[in-house]
């Protein structure tokens, strides 16, 4: 027997990182599929890509890619670039550019969550805007009110084309397809609803794991179904919502305590440094800006009160930006010529003369 | 619709403009629809750096985010830079009474709020300086007080504890007709954990429900020293929350006997069988090797049973560490062992009467 040197080399061996390759090419753009989706009414309405008068015929399908994690997964350009997002079609299986493509091409991990996290209170990990509120089927992009890092999987059956298998055993199809793309909190199979809930770690492998697997099929290569898994419907993946158990509820609350003791830290943390640092340097740099923004009518504030520079401080289109506000502390005391005479003003500064609605 | 709010400068934090000293901005009036209240805004767009290929718009409308305190790019609060929740949680647990940001369900409302000149939720406190330094003062004495005393935390988990113990009996009474010996008989329970066992699986125990997998996965991957998304499934791990266990498979048998020497605590119960202990944040998880290996099935097959595992392991834990164990679920365990002994003895005969004979086989 040859002695073994280390762990690292035993298991580094078998395993690449993704930062070691290129990202493959999931796709030949020859061969994706047509934007237009199969003719199920008499109108095509170009602005939803959607099929319109007519029975609108069942939406639900098995899509013929997927996402393959370790052999798909690589460099793009988007690395090299400081890209935050992901690539939707990557996580769909389906992107043609490979390692040209601007977005990233890897499941989400720790780093690019933390990146990610100040973008991702209204944006998703693919740079989609989120919604104030669910869709009423719960799918789509998700809402920027809750920060949701679970998902429900529904349309099992459907995704094993009514494959009879024991509950653990579509249980651990579940855990094994959805540990792959994040970090698992917990997951739970209700077999009787023949649904899954799997939570995650962070939001941005939720949001990942949902694109990635919506319209995917259970079925693995060994099974006899297999060949005909695009006759089965393919996996719902969608929010979820709270779990009504009374034990969960209560996990929730300590989380969100935790949560909150934790941002105290933080906060009480970055007021210190700022009640010592900040000092010295304000006094160096008396912007002019900072006068006006004091000398604003009351409820008006270019940004925040914060003791750092504001936003827009010099340079051309500050300079208009001034004078706009300026004159917007004059017209303030005018409240009569308030409206006419602000909007003339700004829309004389080249920051804002873009053409408008009402210059047409 | 050109009202004058629309006029005003937008409220944009300074972590949304950038490090750059020229923003070069976009203004589109009435350019788009205000994700909260529907009504139009006048939009801006810029880009944080001249190099960046992204366009950050404002999403929101200006009175929306006077409102909410919030900036209209990332919504976050102004001057806290978190989210509208954790702002309203976070003064509401220091001011002890109920903050929340309610928003309008339906559409008229939205725009009836949005056209209302208030302050929502803790906006009242972080839009003024001088009320947000006093939550800050108030924040500081809660979290010295919070260190000062751990021991009052523990207080109230020992009070979560009692209430559990309720909530167990009444489980145990609801699912004794639930048979789980055929499960209890493939888990590895007689055997030992020692630091030269050679096994692949290893079964957990003792997992508190609030333990997320991606903990124990982390700590377990810390312990060996190998990163988990590198080497993609080196480790493979069940948790099921509801049965309170787990189990652990290693890619190989190398790893796995590197990770019982690296297992330095154990405990020996009562039988003299040695228990690996994994610590996490304050519970411990024990680890038993499991050379028969295991599968999503070894946890039982339905909720029933998952749970009255849990509750059968729950009691063999009470027998196995005994009352001169000093943390305080064993405690509480033996507690439930004495109730259990007045309200149900068959039921505890029959358990012992299990679990006995398999001590008997280790001695021999």
């Amino acid at each position: 027997m040859t002695p073994i040197r280390s762990v690292d080399q035993l298991i580094g061996s078998g395993m690449d990182s993704w930062k070691d390759k290129f990202a493959k090419v999931q796709v030949r753009e020859s061969e994706l599929p047509s934007s237009i989706p199969a003719q199920t009414g008499l109108t095509f309405n170009i602005w939803y890509s959607k099929w319109s008068q007519g029975l609108g015929g069942n939406t639900r399908f098995v899509s013929p890619f997927a996402l393959q994690p370790q052999p798909h997964s690589g460099k793009t350009r988007g690395d090299n670039d400081g890209e935050l997002f992901f690539c939707l079609f990557f996580a769909k299986g389906m992107c043609c550019l490979g390692s040209k493509c601007r977005y990233l091409h890897h499941i989400p991990d720790e780093d690019d969550v933390s990146k990610l996290s100040l973008r991702t209170e209204v944006l998703d990990c693919f740079g989609r805007e989120k919604f104030a509120d669910y869709r009423d089927d719960m799918g789509g992009v998700g809402s920027f009110r809750k920060k949701n890092k679970t998902l429900y999987v529904g349309g099992i059956d459907g995704a094993l084309n009514s494959k009879q298998l024991k509950p653990t055993q579509i249980e651990s199809r579940v855990r094994f397809v959805f540990s792959r793309l994040g970090d698992i909190d917990r997951i739970r199979y209700v077999e009787d609803k023949s649904c899954a809930f799997v939570k995650f770690k962070h939001q941005a492998s939720a949001e990942f794991a949902k694109e990635a697997m919506s319209n995917q099929t259970l079925l693995l290569h060994s099974d006899k179904e297999w060949d005909d898994r695009k006759e089965g419907t393919g996996l719902l993946v969608k929010w979820a919502n709270e779990d009504p158990d009374p034990a969960a509820k209560k996990r929730l609350l300590e989380e969100q305590k935790l949560e909150s003791l934790n941002m105290m830290v933080r906060l009480l943390n970055k007021s210190n440094n700022n009640s010592t640092d900040t000092t010295p340097s304000k006094e160096a740099k008396k912007s002019p800006v900072k006068k006006i923004s004091i000398g604003l009518p009351p409820g008006v504030s270019v940004s925040n009160s914060k003791k750092r520079s504001l936003p827009i401080d010099n340079g051309m289109g500050g300079d208009d930006f001034i004078e706009s506000l300026k004159k917007l502390k004059k017209g303030a005391t005018n409240v009569d010529d308030f409206p006419t005479k602000s909007s003339a003003s700004l829309s004389n500064g080249p920051l804002i003369d873009y053409l408008s609605s009402d210059e047409d | 619709m050109n009202d004058e709010i629309n006029e005003l400068p937008p409220k944009i934090c300074e972590q949304c403009l950038g490090d750059d000293t020229n923003v070069r901005m976009t203004k589109i009036p009435q350019g788009s629809e205000c994700k909260i209240c529907t009504l139009p805004f006048t939009l801006y767009h810029f880009k944080a750096s001249k190099r960046s290929g992204h366009i950050v718009k404002t999403l929101i409308c200006g009175r929306c985010a006077t409102q909410r305190n919030v900036c209209q790019c990332c919504m976050l609060d102004l001057r806290w830079h978190i989210p509208v929740q954790l702002r309203d949680h976070l003064i509401s647990m220091v001011n002890e009474e109920n903050v929340i940001t309610e928003e309008a369900k339906n559409d008229m409302m939205k725009r009836f709020l949005s056209l209302k000149d208030v302050k929502l939720g803790g906006a009242q406190i972080t839009s003024d300086s001088a009320e947000a330094d006093i939550i800050l003062d108030k924040l500081k004495s809660i979290l010295q007080k919070a260190t000062s005393d751990s021991e009052s935390s523990q207080l109230q988990i020992q009070g979560a504890a009692e209430s559990d113990k309720n909530k167990q009996d009444k489980d145990t009474e609801k699912y004794r007709s639930v048979d789980v010996s055929h499960i209890l008989k493939k888990i590895p329970l007689s055997e030992s954990f020692t630091s030269d066992v050679s096994s692949r699986s290893f079964f957990l125990y003792n997992i508190d429900a609030s333990i997320p997998e991606w903990k124990i996965a982390d700590s377990i991957s810390q312990l060996l020293n190998i990163k988990k998304w590198s080497d993609g499934n080196s480790l493979s791990l069940i948790i099921n929350h509801k049965a309170k266990c787990g189990g652990v498979r290693f890619q190989s048998s190398m790893l796995g006997e590197q990770f019982a020497r690296k297992v330095q605590e154990t405990i020996t119960t009562r039988k003299g069988l040695e228990r690996g202990v994994l610590r996490i944040d304050r519970s411990r998880i024990f680890v038993i090797p499991w050379t028969s290996g295991f599968s999503a099935a070894s946890f039982g097959a339905t909720t029933a049973e998952n749970i009255k595992l849990s509750l059968s392991l729950n009691k063999l834990m009470g027998l196995e560490l005994g009352s001169d164990d000093k943390q305080f679920r064993a405690k509480s365990l033996d507690n439930i062992k004495k109730n259990k002994q007045n309200t149900s003895k068959k039921v505890q005969k029959a358990k012992s009467k299990k679990s006995k004979p398999r001590a008997n086989n280790l001695t021999l």
